[in-house]
């Protein structure tokens, strides 16, 4: 069952005098539980075309389906809405809420849906035991390394049980141990929850444990690999 | 979890924010202090007009008053007197006779309202005595004794027991001259009032005038300021061919400043308050700039426009009222401080003087002035914080994020 399909999505931006055309006639489809690497060189378009999967950014043209919903026509309010219903993130640079502890961290998106508190600790202490930060719990993110922000960022990301995740460069700020933890953590999950993985990288190690691995230039895909891991 | 955010996020850059509590706490006590010192000085104003110029009510003839000549009394006044004296609300009431005329000394000469008074009942009524700097008001009982302002004492270039010359028209137009003794020599606050007021006994008066002669004004002090409206309008009920009139048309001007107070409050608060706006809006934009990519993270995994905006508001609105209750805790001190010792402003006594001011100003503040700028606080908050949290609502996820 296709979670996600990407039909001759084109994104072009006019922020400067020569318009800029970042994504060209994508079209993908990605089914329930895939673990994707979307790579290729800088300004090949894969962060582009990561945030038109999450509903950050409106492609110019084309249409991008999830779950039957066509997601492009809908309005900034809806859009949030759906993020939050559906989306999990989990960004370059961690973006945790500097002033929340670890636990807040990952409670807080489950605030936004209005979660029972039972609900939430339960929750809570089942992602941090997931991704190994259990006596992290009142931390804030100052107090963290590198690798033990991503790992909250992720259980941020799975917090609100979403249909898929999107993760845009998630290793690029991390050390060689840092990376290879994440990874096992999001292989796990995608093979004990099934949980839909899309990552943008550049890094091998991402790209040698993703099963699919589609290569964008000059935002085209220019190849659309599955490895069979 | 927003307040828990708010409240963090509002003590992440401590000094910032303490700079902007202090702002405020400032902005507050300034402005509350100088409305203390207005509405101080107007109080005291208000309070010699009615307690040592004017009283509460006046009765006089109508014709007295169009052409302050002197055939213009008030028929009956002893019986009038009476009358008004019986009601309880009443806490002095005394006539007088009033003539203009000059006086004149062997130095010089001037212009005059020459008062002819009761000093048994005049007493109680203005309590003139506290002014008197030498001598004394009308206590020694002696005939021919009159009192007058320092101000016309220099001019004239008299001291206490020197020899002065009043000279006014009786009813027929004929020129009187009286001799009269310097008995006591008062000063005011108002430097005009002393310039040209003195202070005789009615029966000198009257016997200069003839025994007929009659009395002009009946003034009335109550017991209660806000018994005003109903006392004035018994009195000119009781007295329909005389004309009763209130403090505040005798004083148009001290009613007017009075009337003021909270106009003044208002221009000044909202001086600060403008001042205050600017502060917040600058401090709330820089704090969106530097959270831009925190607040496009916080949008991108779900935080609604509305949530946003309301966080914002929330850490304007409590960074605001952090500051407020310092500023009126410290306002309340130093006008307590004030109050009680005053503010010496002897430097600009000249000044004030002319325009009825006393030259020790006790700073005095009503509850509702606090009430009133805690509103303002909270709207000035409230609205400065709106275009800063339309700002961050208009922010691109996408974008922000990248946002270094």
């Amino acid at each position: 069952m296709n979670v996600i399909e990407v039909q001759n999505i084109t994104k072009v931006y006019h922020s400067t005098k020569i318009p800029v055309q970042a994504v060209t006639d994508v079209s993908l489809q990605f089914q329930q539980g895939e673990f994707t690497a979307l790579v290729g060189p800088s300004g090949s378009g894969k962060t582009t075309l990561l945030n038109m999967l999450g509903g950050l950014d409106k492609p110019t043209s084309g249409k991008v389906i999830i779950n039957g919903e066509d997601i492009t026509g809908f309005k900034d309010s809806r859009m949030i809405d759906f993020r939050l219903a559906n989306i999990g993130f989990v960004f370059q640079a961690y973006n945790l809420i500097p002033v929340l502890t670890a636990k807040e961290n990952i409670e807080f998106i489950m605030l936004l849906q209005n979660r029972p508190k039972k609900e939430r600790d339960a929750r809570v202490n089942e992602l941090l035991a997931e991704v190994g930060l259990e006596n992290k719990i009142n931390d804030r993110p100052n107090d963290l390394s590198g690798g033990q922000q991503q790992r909250v960022a992720v259980a941020r990301a799975l917090a609100s049980k979403p249909k898929y995740i999107l993760a845009d460069e998630p290793t690029a700020n991390l050390d060689s141990t840092s990376t290879a933890n994440l990874l096992d953590i999001m292989a796990r999950l995608n093979k004990d929850e099934n949980m839909t993985f899309i990552f943008s990288t550049h890094d091998q190690r991402v790209i040698d444990r993703a099963r699919r691995v589609i290569t964008l230039v000059d935002g085209k895909v220019s190849s659309d690999v599955t490895q069979g891991k | 979890m927003i307040l828990l955010i708010v409240w963090r996020n509002i003590w992440r850059k401590k000094t910032r924010s303490l700079i902007i509590i202090f702002a405020v706490m400032l902005g507050i006590l300034a402005g509350l202090f100088i409305v203390g010192v207005f509405t101080g000085m107007i109080q005291q104003q208000e309070e010699d007009t009615i307690n040592h110029f004017y009283s509460h009510i006046q009765v006089h003839n109508p014709g007295f008053l169009a052409n302050n000549e002197v055939q213009y009394t008030i028929r009956g006044a002893g019986n009038a007197l009476a009358t008004i004296e019986k009601d309880p609300q009443i806490k002095a009431a005394s006539m007088r006779n009033i003539v203009f005329g000059m006086v004149a000394s062997p130095a010089a000469a001037n212009g005059a309202k020459i008062t002819g008074i009761i000093p048994a009942k005049e007493n109680p009524l203005t309590n003139m005595g506290v002014f008197i700097k030498e001598g004394t008001y009308f206590a020694e009982n002696k005939k021919n004794s009159a009192v007058i302002g320092e101000k016309l004492a220099r001019k004239l270039k008299v001291r206490l027991h020197s020899k002065i010359i009043l000279t006014f028209s009786d009813k027929e137009g004929d020129i009187l001259s009286g001799a009269f003794r310097v008995s006591g020599i008062y000063k005011t606050s108002n430097n005009q009032f002393d310039g040209a007021n003195v202070f005789v006994n009615a029966y000198d008066v009257n016997a200069l005038l003839g025994a007929d002669s009659g009395y002009h004004e009946i003034a009335v002090l109550l017991k209660d300021d806000r018994r005003l409206d109903i006392t004035e309008n018994l009195v000119k009920s009781q007295f329909q061919s005389l004309k009763v009139e209130s403090w505040t048309e005798l004083s148009p001007e001290s009613a007017l400043l009075s009337g003021m107070t909270d106009y003044i409050l208002e221009i000044l608060m909202g001086i600060m308050m403008i001042g205050l706006a600017f502060a917040i809006v600058n401090t709330m934009l820089m704090t969106v700039m530097e959270r831009t990519r925190e607040l496009g993270m916080l949008m991108a995994i779900g935080m609604n426009k509305r949530r946003t905006f309301t966080m914002l508001m929330y850490e304007t609105v409590i960074l605001s009222f952090l500051g407020c209750p310092f500023g009126m805790a410290f306002a309340w001190i130093i006008t307590w401080y004030f109050g009680k010792h005053g503010i010496d402003l002897s430097a600009f006594s000249k000044g004030l003087e002319n325009f009825g001011f006393h030259t020790i100003i006790y700073p005095s503040l009503r509850n509702s002035s606090y009430i009133q700028v805690s509103i303002m606080v909270l709207i000035t908050a409230f609205l400065a914080a709106i275009y800063p949290g339309l700002k961050a609502i208009k922010l691109k996820p996408a974008e922000a994020i990248r946002h270094i």
